[in-house]
Parts: C-alpha cells; sequence; structure tokens
C-alpha cells in the first residue's frame, strides 16, 4: 500500500479546567480529557467519517490535525512528515497539503473580502498562480467548478445564501489542491435539499481531484452514504473502526451498536419496527471519565466483564484480522460482541 | 370537544409581516385539524413558515405580524385576534409549547423546581408543598433519572437531553390537549433524540395528548407521526397520513425532500443473532448514489403569490404553474396536493444553476 496522507497515532489533547473544588483556589488542577490515545490513518483518495456525538472528542481531533490546537502528547504526520510540533512558520508551506472546511458557512468567511478574494487568498500566499490576472483566471474557475456563477467574485458573503457560501469554502479549500481536506461538519448547518447539492459536489470533486477527505460529524446517514471507512469516537477515544460495511452491517461495540439504533430512518415502515436501544445515563464528564472502559457506565451489555472493565482500558483490536477494529473488552476472535437484544414489547433496553 | 374528535381547527391562516423593507407574506391560506391523541407533523424547510404558522395560534409572534384566519380549540371561540387574557388561560393550560433550543428556553438563575412549580402554581393554584411533589412526578415521566435530586438544580447542571426533558416536563404540567414541539430534537444528540422521542410517543398513549411536531427531519416524521403537512414558501403544498406520504408523495417537492436525505438502509440492525465473524474485507467501494437536489432558491415572500411558490424549481411546471395558484385537491383517500401536475413518478435530475 502507498504511504498514507495522514497518520495519527496516540493522540492526547487535555485541557486546563482550572482548580477543582467548590471554593475553587484550593483544590487540585482539573483537566480536561478531551482527546486520550486516538490513532487513524487516512489513504490517498480515502474519505474517512470521523463520527460521534457531542463531547466526544471529535472537532478536538480534527482541530489538532489541522494544528489549530496543540496537541499534549502522540504524533501527527502528513505524507510521513511528522508535523506534531511544528511551527507556524514551519507549518506554512505544508497548509498547501492540508485545507480546511467548517460548519458554519456564516462566520467562516471573512465579511470584508469579496467572495473572489476569499477563494483566491490561499493562492496568492502560496504564490500560485501567474499574478493577479492569473489569478482571477483561476479564481472564476474554481466558482464555475463549484457550481457557482463566477459574476458572484465580485460580490460579498453576506450576499449569499448558506449553500453558495458553503461552495464558496470549498473553493477556497480546494484552489491550492490539497491531498487532503479535514470538513468538520461541513453540511449540518444547512437544510436538506441544499446538504444533498453540497455532498454531490463534494462526492464529484472527490472524484475528479481524487483528495483524501476526513469527515467529521455526527450524522450517521450522511456517513453510510458518502465515506469509505469510519472511526468511531467515544469521551476522547475510538471505539470502533472498519469500512462503511463492516461498521453499518455488523457493527460491534456496543456503543456504535446503540449510536446505529437510534438514528432515524425516512420509512415509517422500517423506523416502526427496528429495535432501538436507548442508552441510560449521562455522557460522563471528560473531568473525570470512568477508569478502565469508558463506555461501562452506560453499557447495556458490561455485567459479566464488569471487573475487567473497571480496571482495564480496552485495547482497539483488530480480532479477526479483516481491519474491523473494536475496543471492547467482549470482542472476541472470530465471534460477534453479543448483540443487544431488546426486551420483548418495549422499544427500549432498561439497562440495570 | 366537537362530534368528530377535532381538537384543534386551523382555517386559512395568512401571516404577514410589515418590515422597512416591505411585507413579507410569511403564511398562506394555511389550514390543518388536530385530533385528540394524534401526532401531526409539519415539516418544511427554513423559512417555510411552520413555525410562524403555529406561534400565530396564540399570539406569540411580535406585534409586526398580521394575521387572519380562524383557529378554534375543542370547538370554542376564534383564538386569532382573541384577547390576551383569554391567551393566557389557554397557553400553558390547554396548548402548550416545547422549542428547540432548551437552554435559552429556561430561566438560568432559578431551579428545576422554581420554574417547572411556577406552571403549576399559576395555573392549578397548587401550594408550594404540592407542586414540589408533582415536579418530582412530571421529572419521573419524563425519563429523569433520580427526579428528587434533580429537581433542586439549576439549568447549567443538567445536560442538553435532560434540558430538553425539563422543557417538555413544564409543557406538560398541566396536563394539556395539544403539545406543540417545535424542531425538539433539532439540537440533541441522536441516542438523546431516540429517549427524547420516546417520551413524546409515551405521553401520546399515556395521557392522550395530541402533538403538532414541528420538523425538517423526515426520519423523525416516519417515526412518530400520524399525519404529515408540508409546506413550502408558506403553502400548504401537501398532506396524507404518514404511511400513504412515504409510500405514495405527489408533490414534486416532497418528492424531493424524500430524495434528498441519504438513506440508511445498513443502519437496521439485524433482529438477532448474526453470523460468527463472518464479515467480508472489503475495498473501499466508490459507487456514492447521487443525492436528489432541488435546484433554485426558496422564493422572496414580498407579495402574495400569483402562481405556483415552487414553479421555478419544478421540473413539472408549465404555463399554468407559472401564471395560476393551484389548489388543495384529495388526490387519494385522504391525501391532499397542491400541485397541477400530482405523481409519483421521480422527476429527471435537474443540474444546479
Amino acid at each position: 500500500m502507498s504511504e498514507p496522507i495522514l497518520e495519527v497515532s496516540g493522540l492526547v489533547k487535555h485541557f486546563d479546567a482550572g482548580r477543582g473544588g467548590a471554593g475553587g483556589g484550593s483544590g487540585s488542577r482539573r483537566v480536561v480529557h478531551a482527546v486520550e490515545d486516538v490513532s487513524l490513518h487516512i489513504e490517498p483518495g480515502e474519505i474517512v467519517g470521523l463520527v460521534g456525538e457531542s463531547g466526544s472528542g471529535k472537532s478536538t481531533v480534527g482541530n489538532c490535525i489541522l494544528r489549530l490546537l496543540e496537541p499534549t502528547a502522540g504524533t501527527i504526520r502528513l505524507r510521513g512528515n511528522d508535523i506534531t510540533h511544528l511551527s507556524r512558520r514551519e507549518m506554512r508551506p505544508l497548509r498547501r497539503e492540508m485545507h480546511m472546511v467548517f460548519q458554519d458557512p456564516y462566520s467562516s468567511l471573512n465579511p470584508r473580502m469579496t467572495n473572489g478574494a476569499i477563494v483566491g487568498e490561499p493562492l496568492r500566499l502560496h504564490g500560485l498562480a501567474d499574478g493577479r490576472n492569473g489569478r482571477e483566471r483561476r479564481v472564476a474557475e474554481l466558482f464555475d467548478q463549484v457550481g457557482l456563477d463566477p459574476e458572484l467574485r465580485h460580490r460579498y458573503p453576506h450576499e449569499l445564501s448558506g449553500g453558495q457560501r458553503q461552495r464558496i469554502g470549498l473553493a477556497r479549500a480546494l484552489s491550492v489542491q490539497p491531498s487532503l481536506l479535514v470538513a468538520d461538519e461541513p453540511v449540518s448547518a444547512l437544510d436538506v435539499s441544499v446538504q444533498a447539492a453540497i455532498l454531490n459536489l463534494l462526492a464529484d470533486l472527490q472524484e475528479d481531484m481524487g483528495f483524501a477527505c476526513l469527515f467529521i460529524t455526527h450524522d450517521l446517514s450522511i456517513v453510510e452514504h458518502f465515506c469509505d471507512r469510519v472511526v468511531v469516537m467515544y469521551l476522547g477515544r475510538v471505539v470502533e473502526t472498519g469500512t462503511r460495511e463492516q461498521i453499518f452491517t455488523a457493527p460491534q461495540h456496543p456503543y456504535t451498536q446503540a449510536l446505529l439504533s437510534a438514528v432515524v430512518v425516512p420509512d415509517p415502515q422500517t423506523q416502526r419496527t427496528r429495535s432501538r436501544i436507548v442508552l441510560e445515563g449521562d455522557l460522563p464528564s471528560p473531568i473525570d471519565p470512568p477508569s478502565g472502559c469508558a463506555f461501562r457506565t452506560r453499557c447495556p451489555i458490561a455485567h459479566e466483564s464488569l471487573p475487567k472493565a473497571e480496571d482495564e482500558i480496552p485495547e482497539l483490536r483488530d480480532v479477526d484480522g479483516d481491519g474491523h477494529l473494536v475496543a471492547c473488552h467482549l470482542a472476541r476472535r472470530g465471534r460477534d460482541v453479543p448483540r443487544i437484544a431488546e426486551p420483548a414489547g418495549t422499544g427500549s433496553v432498561a439497562a440495570r | 370537544m366537537s362530534g368528530d374528535g377535532t381538537l384543534l381547527s386551523v382555517r386559512d391562516v395568512t401571516v404577514r409581516f410589515d418590515t422597512d423593507d416591505g411585507a413579507v407574506h410569511a403564511v398562506d391560506r394555511v389550514s390543518f385539524d388536530l385530533k385528540r391523541g394524534e401526532v401531526l407533523a409539519i415539516v418544511g424547510e427554513s423559512g417555510c413558515g411552520k413555525s410562524v404558522t403555529t406561534m400565530s395560534l396564540l399570539g406569540l409572534l411580535p406585534p409586526t405580524a398580521n394575521v387572519e384566519g380562524e383557529a378554534r380549540f375543542n370547538g370554542g371561540a376564534d383564538l386569532i385576534g382573541a384577547p390576551e387574557g383569554e391567551l393566557r388561560r389557554i397557553r400553558g393550560r390547554e396548548i402548550s409549547f416545547v422549542f428547540q433550543d432548551p437552554m435559552s428556553s429556561l430561566n438560568p438563575v432559578f431551579t428545576v423546581e422554581r420554574q417547572v412549580g411556577e406552571v403549576l402554581r399559576r395555573h392549578l393554584g397548587m401550594s408550594k408543598a404540592q407542586a414540589r411533589e408533582r415536579t418530582i412526578e412530571l421529572l419521573d415521566l419524563v425519563g429523569i433519572p433520580s427526579p428528587e435530586r434533580r429537581v433542586d438544580e439549576y439549568p447549567h447542571q443538567l445536560s442538553g437531553g435532560m434540558r430538553q426533558r425539563v422543557m417538555i416536563a413544564m409543557a406538560i404540567a398541566c396536563e394539556p390537549k395539544v403539545l406543540i414541539a417545535d424542531e425538539p430534537t433539532t439540537a440533541l444528540d441522536v441516542t438523546i433524540q431516540a429517549a427524547v422521542l420516546d417520551v413524546l410517543r409515551e405521553l401520546r398513549e399515556r395521557l392522550g395528548m395530541a402533538i403538532v411536531l414541528i420538523t425538517h427531519d423526515l426520519g423523525v416524521v416516519a417515526d412518530i407521526a400520524d399525519r404529515v403537512v408540508i409546506m413550502y414558501a408558506g403553502q400548504k403544498v401537501e398532506e396524507a397520513p404518514v404511511a400513504e406520504l412515504f409510500a405514495h408523495p405527489q408533490h414534486p417537492y416532497t418528492i424531493g425532500l424524500l430524495g434528498a436525505a441519504p438513506r440508511t438502509a445498513g443502519a437496521v440492525l439485524p433482529a438477532g443473532g448474526n453470523g460468527n465473524g463472518a464479515h467480508r474485507p472489503s475495498a473501499p467501494t466508490r459507487k456514492r448514489s447521487r443525492l436528489v437536489e432541488i435546484p433554485g432558491r426558496v422564493p422572496a415572500l414580498h407579495a402574495p403569490p400569483d402562481h405556483c411558490p415552487f414553479a421555478e424549481r419544478c421540473p413539472r411546471a408549465d404555463d399554468r404553474s407559472r401564471s395560476e395558484v393551484p389548489a388543495l385537491e384529495t388526490v387519494r383517500p385522504g391525501h391532499l396536493v397542491a400541485c397541477f401536475h400530482p405523481g409519483e413518478h421521480h422527476d429527471q435530475e435537474v443540474q444546479p444553476a
């Protein structure tokens, strides 16, 4: 296999949460364990979905990869080069390789720049176009490529709709022909019909340009539609990773099973006959995560293995050697993690 | 209650906002009925008027709104234009609201007891002790664990899902006959959404509450609704029982919406046990089906429509669509559609402009 575009290993990101204790001052320093020991890799041209719910640490992983946050530990390699601790200046040439698209098309574009200047800025900074005219030409091409009227170059972001702004964000990101696009919830703020248009566009561009993509989202139906491989996070850790087929047809980790079962399907017959696992309790605080298995406090099938789950962090293992990795004490070679059964008659699992 | 079990009857509601930039015709002659114990979903994208329609019924719109039409609760007097005192008696007690954002709809400086209790004391005249006890019962009903402890907490101590459940507890405190829930799960994670939908289902089953669910999420509709109203640009363009709507959508906009949502076929868990580790190590598959796009944009609503509001974006539009407003007509049993060319066929995808 060729060299991965991106290789993240043992990534840790802690945030300082000030001093603990109700009175403040006297307690020990508290730490938010936002990301713990995350490893993932992206091959050229591959679209990897990074999924998880609020507080899972998925965006923090994205921001560390983009070097918008300084990782606490671990390494990040871009095309084999260790970029974990590069300075801003040292990062600059590498920004061509890796570009980003953000969730909020309203606040991620500079309101005082014209749309054309926004899209042309990376070209200018990286000296990628022949002077002003060359840049203008290239920007017009990019507008055309993302389905925008090139005349909109002379307008400002506030004159555009949400979908059009997200197209500007894409045009800007792709202007430098990056080998990796990091997209953090790029369509979550958009209406369904607009979302569909942006996803189709992203798929077309990916096919034409062949960039790899880390697609960070909470929306599993988009992941299933769009991604080749899936990484599932819970409370700062990767709990499962595999191909789209592996994750969506044979989810192993109890959290992945619960997450997939909770997705609502736009079809009344299917939706009303599916079993749904409702997780009890809240997400534990990342300031004081559970010992051992992070999911044990909510796991509907943890009972028998509980002593182990309390002291031992389950390793992310490829039990069957098929590239499907699961971090669960219940994972055994040649055998699936038990399905979470639903009690007859109700739609939910009453835990404990 | 009137004879056919209709709790809420809304007729030809029209809402116009007078702004400095001219009038905005947000809602155009929308009618619907809600029966006891029924879940009616009102579906549409941003700006289609789905929230404004329901807010207009109980005088919740700002003074710039000009509301016309008729809305009767339980066969009583018209709510539109009714005096504030009369509306206040109905709001919370007979018809109550749950909004999308539970953080900004709860008062951060009061405990859960104080906020839910206030509704009970004001509307039902309960004493402080009675209200506290009832609040704990309500928290339990909406699935909040250890309600005796939670009742003394402040909103910031609760998670998003918990806050939304407190909002629902507050809305159902007086056992209203109608609950209007505006995107109640949109800000929530899927696992929490599943739990909140279960709470709504339970309320309907145990208390016979009728629910108007305003949403853009067709998955949520498929999960819980009995009947669906589709709105576009301030108008009701289609209405049908839920199974009928998904199986036989007629309006090209509805068909577009259904096709735009990515399908999650594989997310359906296998029923029982599964193969013993017989996973096929599959290479990345490159074939992605295309989602249906709806080209163009929602029209500006500066004038009352004089033609089909969807005509500019519609592959079926003809001269008639561009010169007349289609009326709602029954095309199949219980199935209304406002289109000159209704039908289930999928339109050829049009390239985006």
